[in-house]
C-alpha cells in the first residue's frame, strides 16, 4: 500500500464511530480524523462509500444489482460456511451486515494466499473496494451474476470481520451512518481551512455540481481557490432552490417585501432541463436522470430554447389531451412504470411551465434577481402550447394574490409560490429559504358520491372533437332563488358515440343569451335553456373564483367547482329541478374536507 | 502443431468436472514438457494443479507452446457425451480448438478458444506433520458422510497407526477411522500430531476425483492446508491444495 491510498480498516473504524452517535458534533470530529489520514487520491471514493453509493444518483450509473439470494451465496463462499448456516445467522441477528462479521468472527475460512508467502496478500484498501465494487455493478449480460458473487466473495473473504459488515451494508443499500452532507462540508471546512469562510465555498460548489467527492477531491487535491473556480457546468444539476411556506397573502407579501411575482404552483414533476446544443437532459427535483421519461419534453426544449447552452426550471404536468386540462400529479408516474415510453407519451400527454433560468451561453445567472432570470428566461423561451412560462402575476394586493391563487387551485394546482423581486433576490441553489414562499390550499375535500348537474352551455371543441362540442358548462340547482349555478365544465367521460350525438340532443335547447335562470360568471360559447341533466362524479370539490355555486358562503369571492368531472350517464328521468342542489353539494363540500401537506 | 491422443476420455471428464465448480474458465498450457492446468477459485481458498506428462498420452505431437482458455461447464457438457472406453484427441485449428471423442465412431467437437490472462499463481513450498497415502473409495465417504452431517471436516492423526476423518459443524458428528488394519490405508508418516479443519463447501468439489485416481496422498499439518495428491492412472497427477477454517 502507498500513500495514495487509505486502509479500508481505518474507514470501516470511522463509519463505527459515526454509528455509534447521533450528535453532528461528535460525526464533525470523527470525519476530520478520516480526513487527516485520506490521501487527496482517494477522498472522493471514501465520501461516495460512506454515502453507500459508487457515484452520485445523478450520474445514472448502474446499481450494484447483487440480491439478497447472492448476497448470502457470495458471503457463504467467503465465510466457507454453507448458505444454510449463512441463512441462519441472518434470521436470528436480522441484519446480513451483522451476521457476515459474526460469521467471520467465528471461525474463518483462510486463504491459500496467507501460506504461499507474501507477495500476493494484501490488506484491502479503499480502492481495492471501491474498484471491485464498481467491477460488480458494471457487470451487465448473461453470466453477470456469477461474476458479481465472485468478486464479491473474493472481497469479502479478503476482508476482516468488521469491514465485511460494512461492504455488505454498502451492497445492500442499507448503511446508514446518518451522516449529512452539511456535516460532511463541515469537517471538509474546518480540515481544509478556515472554517466558516471555507465553508460557504465548498456549498456554492456543492450546489452547482451536486458532486460531495468530487468537491472534496478538487479541494483536497488543488486546494480552495481552484474550487473557486468551479463553474456550473451543463449536464451536472444544480441543487434546486426551494421555498419556505406560509398561509395568509398579508404575510407573504410583507415577507416578500411588497411587491411580489406569484406564479401558479402546478402538481407535476419539477424539472432542470439542461441543454448543450441539441442534447438535452432532464433532472428530477431529486436530481435524478429523468431524461428518458420525457422524448417530448427533449423535443419541446430543443425547439423553444432559444440559446445553444441553457440550464431552465419548470414544472412538467400531465394535461388531458382531449380537453387540454391539467391531470393530477399521479398521472405522471405512468412515465416511470411504462416499458414502451413512446406509448405512454401519446396516453400521457405533458406540457412544460417554466419558472427560472440559471445558465444561458457561458453566463451563470444563480447570483442575478429574479426579475432578472424571469426576463432571460422570457427572451429565449419561444413559447408554444406545450412549453411555456408559468402562469404568473405581479403584485402588491393581498386580494389579488388570493384571487390568483384561488384561481390557480380551480384549474387543480396546489397552489402559488410568491418570489421575492428586490435586488438580492437571488437563486438560492440547495437552500430553503423566505425568498420563495409557497402558498398551497391547506384542505381538501375528496368527491365521493355522484351528482346530477344540468346542463346550461357549452364550449366547442378542438381537435378530434372539432364540429360537436368540447365540454358542457353544467351547473346545481339553487331552490332559493329557483336558479342554476355553475359549478365546472364537464369534457371527460364520454364516449364517442355520445359526443357525436351531443349537437342533436342539444339543438332545440340553443338560445342566443344567456338564460335569466342561469347564474354564471363563466362565457359559455353557447348557452342552453336548462333541461338536460346528467351525472357527474368529480375527484374533488374545491373553491373557486369562476364558478357561481356556493358564491361567498364559504369565503368571500368564491364558489365551489368539482376538480376533474367525468360525465356518467344522461339522466332523462330528472327534471332540472331534481338536480343536485347547491346547499347539498356545500354539505358534501364540508363532510369531506380534510387537512392536507 | 498440436495433436494429443488420452486413452481415457472419462478421466478427464472427471477431472474438468472438479475443475468446473472451482472455475469457470480456464487455461490449459501445452507444451512437449507436457499438459499443465492451474486454477484457484476467486475466494483464494482452493487450488486444483494438474499435471500430465507426454509419456501419459497415446499420442502427443506438440510443437511451440499453446494456451487454451476455456469455459468449463462447455467442455463438461461435450465431456460427458463420451462413451466408456472412448479415447480423447486434441488439436488445433487457428483460433479453434477440436476435441475428438473416438470410439465406435469419432465424434469431433470444435469449441473456440477463449482469450483468458494467465493468473499469477504461485508455487507452494508447503511442508506437512502428516502424509498419508490411502485408497480413495474410503475418502469419498467419509466426505459424503460429513457432508451429510455439516459444514466441516476435519482430519486427524496421532500415531502412524490411525488416520482420523471427522464430519462436524451440524447438530451430529461422524468419524471415519482408516488404518493399516481396516486395508484402505497404504502408508502413513506423522513427524508431529496434527489436527486441521476444511470446508466441506469446498472439499466436496473434488469428491469427483476419486473416481479416476484408485489412491490418494493426503498431506496436512495444524492449521495448514490440505494437499490432496491424486495420482491418475498411467502417469499424471490432479493436485488439490485447500486452506484451512481457523
Amino acid at each position: 500500500m502507498t500513500s495514495r491510498d487509505l486502509e479500508f480498516s481505518t474507514v470501516a473504524n470511522i463509519f463505527e464511530k459515526l454509528e455509534s452517535t447521533t450528535k453532528r458534533t461528535d460525526m464533525v470530529i470523527y470525519l476530520i480524523e478520516l480526513f487527516k489520514k485520506t490521501p487527496a487520491t482517494v477522498i472522493d471514493k471514501v465520501i461516495y462509500l460512506m454515502m453507500g453509493k459508487l457515484y452520485p444518483d445523478w450520474m445514472g450509473m448502474p446499481e450494484l444489482g447483487i440480491g439478497e439470494r447472492l448476497l448470502i451465496r457470495a458471503i457463504s463462499i467467503a465465510t466457507g460456511f454453507s448458505e444454510k448456516v449463512v441463512e441462519r445467522e441472518f434470521k436470528r441477528v436480522g441484519d446480513l451486515g451483522k451476521a457476515v462479521e459474526n460469521l467471520k468472527m467465528r471461525r474463518r475460512q483462510t486463504s491459500l494466499i496467507t501460506f504461499f508467502g507474501t507477495a500476493m496478500e494484501a490488506k484491502l484498501t479503499v480502492s481495492k473496494v471501491y474498484e471491485t465494487l464498481d467491477k460488480i455493478a458494471k457487470a451487465q449480460g448473461p453470466g453477470s451474476q456469477d461474476l458479481k458473487v465472485k468478486l464479491l466473495s473474493g472481497l469479502l473473504h479478503d476482508a476482516s470481520p468488521k469491514e465485511a459488515k460494512y461492504i455488505v451494508r454498502i451492497v445492500e443499500g442499507r448503511l446508514r451512518l446518518g451522516v449529512a452532507d452539511a456535516t460532511i462540508m463541515d469537517a471538509l471546512a474546518i480540515y481544509y481551512g478556515r472554517a466558516k469562510e471555507t465553508r460557504q465555498i465548498i456549498e456554492k460548489a456543492y450546489n452547482i455540481t451536486s458532486d460531495l467527492g468530487y468537491v472534496a477531491k478538487i479541494l483536497a487535491s488543488e486546494g480552495l481557490d481552484a474550487l473557486k473556480k468551479i463553474r456550473i457546468q451543463v449536464g451536472r444539476p444544480i441543487r434546486p432552490m426551494l421555498a419556505e411556506r406560509l398561509s395568509s397573502p398579508q404575510e407573504i407579501l410583507m415577507k416578500t417585501g411588497g411587491k411580489t411575482l406569484v406564479e401558479c404552483k402546478y402538481d407535476g414533476e419539477r424539472a432542470q432541463i439542461h441543454k448543450r446544443g441539441d442534447e438535452i437532459i432532464i433532472f428530477s427535483r431529486r436530481l435524478e436522470n429523468i431524461t428518458r421519461q420525457y422524448p417530448d419534453v427533449q423535443e419541446y426544449a430543443r425547439k423553444c430554447i432559444k440559446a445553444r447552452e441553457a440550464i431552465v426550471e419548470g414544472e412538467i404536468v400531465a394535461i388531458d389531451p382531449e380537453t387540454g386540462e391539467f391531470r393530477p400529479f399521479q398521472e405522471l408516474m405512468h412515465r416511470k412504470r411504462k416499458h414502451d415510453i413512446h406509448v405512454a407519451v401519446k396516453e400521457y400527454p405533458v406540457v412544460v411551465l417554466l419558472f427560472d433560468l440559471l445558465y444561458c451561453d457561458g453566463e451563470e445567472y444563480l447570483d442575478k434577481p429574479m426579475l432578472e432570470r424571469h426576463k432571460k428566461l422570457k427572451e429565449i423561451i419561444e413559447e408554444t402550447e406545450n412549453f411555456k412560462l408559468a402562469q404568473h402575476i405581479i403584485t402588491d394586493n393581498p386580494e389579488e394574490l388570493e384571487e390568483f391563487f384561488l384561481s390557480c387551485v380551480e384549474q387543480g394546482c396546489e397552489g402559488v409560490v410568491a418570489k421575492a423581486i428586490h435586488s438580492n433576490a437571488i437563486y438560492q441553489a440547495g437552500a430553503r429559504g423566505w425568498l420563495w414562499i409557497k402558498y398551497k390550499r391547506d384542505y381538501k375535500s375528496e368527491m365521493i358520491d355522484t351528482v346530477d348537474l344540468v346542463v346550461v352551455g357549452a364550449f366547442y371543441g378542438r381537435g378530434r372533437r372539432a364540429g360537436t362540442y368540447g365540454a358542457l358548462l353544467a351547473a346545481a340547482y339553487d331552490p332559493e332563488t329557483d336558479t342554476f349555478k355553475t359549478v365546472c365544465k364537464v369534457g371527460s367521460g364520454f364516449t364517442d358515440e355520445e359526443l357525436a350525438k351531443m349537437p342533436e340532443i342539444f339543438k332545440n335547447l340553443i338560445i342566443d343569451h344567456k338564460h335569466p335562470r342561469v347564474d354564471s360568471k363563466m362565457k359559455a360559447d353557447v348557452w342552453f335553456i336548462p333541461e338536460v341533466v346528467m351525472e357527474v362524479i368529480g375527484a374533488e370539490i374545491t373553491l373557486s373564483p369562476l364558478h357561481t355555486c356556493g358564491w361567498g358562503k364559504l369565503k368571500p369571492n368564491a364558489g365551489l367547482a368539482i376538480r376533474f368531472p367525468r360525465f356518467i350517464r344522461w339522466r332523462p328521468d330528472k327534471k332540472p329541478e331534481d338536480a343536485t342542489t347547491v346547499k347539498e353539494i356545500i354539505e358534501m363540500y364540508r363532510k369531506q374536507l380534510k387537512r392536507v401537506g | 502443431m498440436l495433436k494429443i491422443v488420452y486413452p481415457d476420455a472419462r478421466t478427464f471428464r472427471h477431472i474438468i468436472e472438479a475443475l468446473s465448480k472451482i472455475v469457470d474458465e480456464a487455461l490449459m498450457k501445452i507444451t512437449s514438457e507436457g499438459v499443465e492446468l492451474k486454477a484457484m477459485d476467486p475466494a483464494h481458498v482452493s487450488l486444483l494443479h494438474l499435471k500430465f506428462p507426454p509419456e501419459a498420452f497415446e499420442e502427443y505431437s506438440v510443437e511451440g507452446e499453446y494456451k487454451i482458455g476455456f469455459n468449463t461447464a462447455n467442455i463438461l457438457k461435450l465431456l460427458k457425451r463420451g462413451k466408456k472406453g472412448d479415447r480423447l484427441e486434441l488439436s488445433v485449428e487457428e483460433d479453434m480448438f477440436r476435441i475428438a471423442l473416438i470410439g465406435a465412431a469419432i465424434r469431433a467437437y470444435k469449441i473456440r478458444i477463449l482469450d483468458i490472462p494467465e493468473a499469477e499463481i504461485p508455487e507452494a513450498t508447503l511442508e506437512f506433520d502428516v502424509s498419508a497415502s490411502i485408497i480413495s473409495d474410503p475418502l469419498k465417504n467419509a466426505l459424503k458422510d460429513a457432508e451429510a452431517v455439516g459444514d466441516t471436516v476435519e482430519f486427524s492423526a496421532e500415531n502412524e497407526e490411525e488416520l482420523i476423518i471427522r464430519g462436524k459443524g451440524g447438530e451430529m458428528e461422524t468419524e471415519t477411522r482408516i488404518s493399516r488394519e481396516s486395508g484402505a490405508l497404504i502408508s502413513l508418516n506423522v513427524k508431529n500430531a496434527a489436527k486441521s479443519e476444511y470446508s466441506l463447501e469446498y472439499i466436496k468439489n473434488v469428491i469427483a476425483l476419486t473416481k479416476v485416481a484408485d489412491t490418494v496422498t493426503l498431506e496436512f499439518s495444524n492449521n495448514m492446508p490440505l494437499k490432496l495428491d491424486f495420482a491418475i492412472p498411467g502417469e499424471g497427477r490432479v493436485i488439490y491444495l485447500l486452506a484451512p477454517k481457523e
